[in-house]
């Protein structure tokens, strides 16, 4: 077992870790969770050796320091090296193993990540989700009591995850993993404890149940809603508008929302952006509806006393009638000094052929 | 460019006018009955001309190794200070003075050696070797750290973490990657240097090119040992390149 006992690890100005404390059980499978910059990635580091906290204490159980893998989320290969001499470089030179037993040891662990076949490849030759099988048959090889993995799954194509997942589930029988990822239907699926980290310190650990599904903790709730919705901040009438269109349509794939469906959200976001000035900047946050297929869109403005959705005062009466025949509900309310549009494309309109 | 020159002597070396006559004198008019295949072929077989050359490439050659060697240690020093962040205090004005010094012609520079610095009081080849090590030294150290800098550091951590030293690290990830991107540039440099000692001369060093006028003097016309002397140089940059690649195939090269 392994305790971490109020880390403190600052770079210049910024605090990553602020009295981190966290118990790392054997055979444990922990997802760290939490925006970027909450100090997951530091957190792996210091396990991992390769960052020395400014202060607190590391212990290990048995006293001493266990064999300790890592995986990088750019999976961090020696291009210059062929697949098989990337997983005898270390033993090799580390465990001094002759180039024979090395290369033995090597076809092992490529063999259990199924890339036997490709061991005289280079790097650049493979494809994402190989690559990092590589880097991960490549720390293997090591014989790691615990693997730390940061963000392992955050590079890779869906298809990719997929294949680096299921050697996930493979190694969480066998050692300690600890990983940080943004995936949480992976978290989900692997995890024995969630810990949710917010500005270097944990805010929230326990099962998936307590973390993911019922969190206590008002900062958790928040950053699980923000990854579950589809957040946008507009600064400026020149904003990034097929960014925008392309991050609607992914959010309604998610939801198997394709065809007609995002185009419809696309519009309704298009024209409601008509009415409102953006020189001031809004929020703009597009969610689905619990156990139903109804798209909610709503932008948030500083409140100038001026109603967009009064149809004699209106800036575009055009966008305005669009927006009424598209959506069934639209409604306009004012909360904390700021004046919130409220969109809601039903079923009807989504799932139109 | 051999094949350059020796079309030159087919066609118009009887033409070259000879360095340092004076163009429509009766030493001219001299000069060109001597201009003679002949003569040449004679020449050829003179040991005097030929030990006056070899002399001259001894000290071009010592010359060149000894700045190189200084120039290529003074530039990884320079480079590992740049890189590691390590005692910028020293850094900083070493850094400054060896960028300067590229930006003044390098025959200025091993002149104001000889003459300012050292007052004429240490040897030529001597000063030679110092103003052509801080010369090349700028460069160098530029080259070094761009391409080392260029391996990612995430590579180096990948390296760590399976239980490598730093200097494993290195030995094994990043200087593999860096001297292979490197080494044309590398190679490039160091014929710029070896040009470069031509300018011995200058500060009466009996150098390749000094060579040239004194076998004149002696034994024949300007366009026979400055054709001889242009093929050792290039037999010479052919060999710095043979070498450098060498080396990094014996040192470096897996694949």
């Amino acid at each position: 077992m392994i305790e971490l006992r109020h880390l403190y690890k600052s770079f210049g100005s910024h605090q990553a870790l602020n009295d981190l404390s966290l118990k790392i059980g054997d055979h444990e499978t922990i997802c760290l969770i939490g925006a970027m910059g909450s100090g997951k990635s530091t957190l792996l580091k210091c396990l991992a050796g390769l960052e020395k906290p400014d202060s607190g204490d590391i212990i290990f159980s048995d006293g001493q320091k266990p064999r300790i893998g890592m995986i990088f989320q750019h999976f961090n290969l020696f291009p210059h090296l062929s697949v098989l001499h990337n997983l005898t470089l270390a033993p090799m030179t580390v465990l001094g193993l002759s180039a024979k037993e090395a290369e033995k040891v090597a076809m092992e662990q490529l063999e259990s990540v199924g890339l036997a076949a490709k061991c005289m490849l280079f790097p650049r030759e493979l494809s994402e989700g190989q690559q990092q099988r590589v880097a991960i048959a490549r720390s293997l090889v090591m014989k790691p009591q615990i693997l730390l993995l940061d963000e392992p799954l955050s590079a890779l194509d869906p298809i990719a995850v997929g294949e680096v997942a299921d050697v996930l589930r493979k190694l969480k029988k066998e050692m300690t993993l600890v990983m940080n990822t943004h995936k949480l239907n992976i978290a989900a699926e692997l995890a024995d404890k969630v810990v949710f980290l917010e500005k270097g310190h944990v805010c929230e650990e326990g099962t998936v149940e307590e973390v993911l599904v019922s969190p206590c903790n008002e900062a958790t709730k928040r950053f699980l809603s923000y990854m579950k919705d589809l957040y946008y901040t507009i600064d400026s009438p020149h904003f990034d508008r097929p960014e925008l269109n392309a991050r609607i349509e992914q959010y309604c794939n998610r939801f198997g929302l394709g065809g007609q469906a995002f185009r419809f959200v696309q519009l309704a976001v298009e024209e409601a952006l008509n009415l409102i000035p953006l020189e001031k900047g809004l929020t703009f946050k597009l969610s689905k509806a619990e156990q139903q297929v109804r798209m909610i869109i709503e932008m948030t403005v500083a409140d100038s006393g001026v109603s967009y959705l009064d149809g004699s005062s209106c800036r575009d009466d055009l966008s305005f009638s669009i927006l009424q025949g598209l959506c069934d509900v639209l409604e306009e309310r004012i909360e904390n000094h700021c004046r919130i549009l409220h969109m809601e494309l039903d079923q009807e309109r989504l799932l139109l052929k | 460019m051999v094949g350059v020159l020796l079309a030159f002597t087919c066609f118009g070396w009887a033409g070259t006018p000879d360095l340092g006559s004076s163009a429509g004198s009766s030493e001219g008019a001299v000069n060109s009955d001597v201009l003679k295949w002949g003569h040449m072929v004679n020449s050829l077989f003179s040991w005097g001309m030929w030990k006056i050359l070899f002399g001259g490439l001894k000290t071009t050659v010592i010359i060149f190794l000894f700045a190189a060697v200084g120039a290529i240690l003074l530039g990884a020093v320079l480079a590992y200070m740049a890189i590691s962040h390590k005692c910028a205090w020293l850094f900083k004005p070493l850094n400054w003075f060896v960028t300067t010094v590229h930006d003044i012609p390098s025959v200025a520079l091993m002149m104001f050696f000889y003459y300012v610095i050292f007052a004429g009081g240490m040897n030529g080849i001597l000063v030679s070797i110092i103003a052509l090590s801080v010369y090349t030294s700028g460069s160098l150290m530029k080259i070094f750290k761009v391409h080392i800098l260029q391996v990612g550091k995430g590579q180096i951590e990948a390296g760590l973490a399976l239980g490598l030293t730093k200097g494993q690290c290195y030995r094994y990830i990043v200087l593999p990657q860096a001297v292979k991107s490197m080494l044309p540039l590398f190679v490039a440099e160091l014929k710029v240097q070896l040009r470069a000692t031509s300018y011995a001369g200058y500060i009466a060093q009996e150098d390749l090119i000094k060579s040239v006028y004194s076998v004149r003097e002696h034994y024949t016309d300007t366009f026979l040992p400055l054709l001889l002397v242009s093929i050792m140089y290039l037999i010479l940059s052919w060999l710095i390149a043979k070498f450098i690649n060498l080396v990094y195939a014996k040192t470096f090269k897996y694949d």
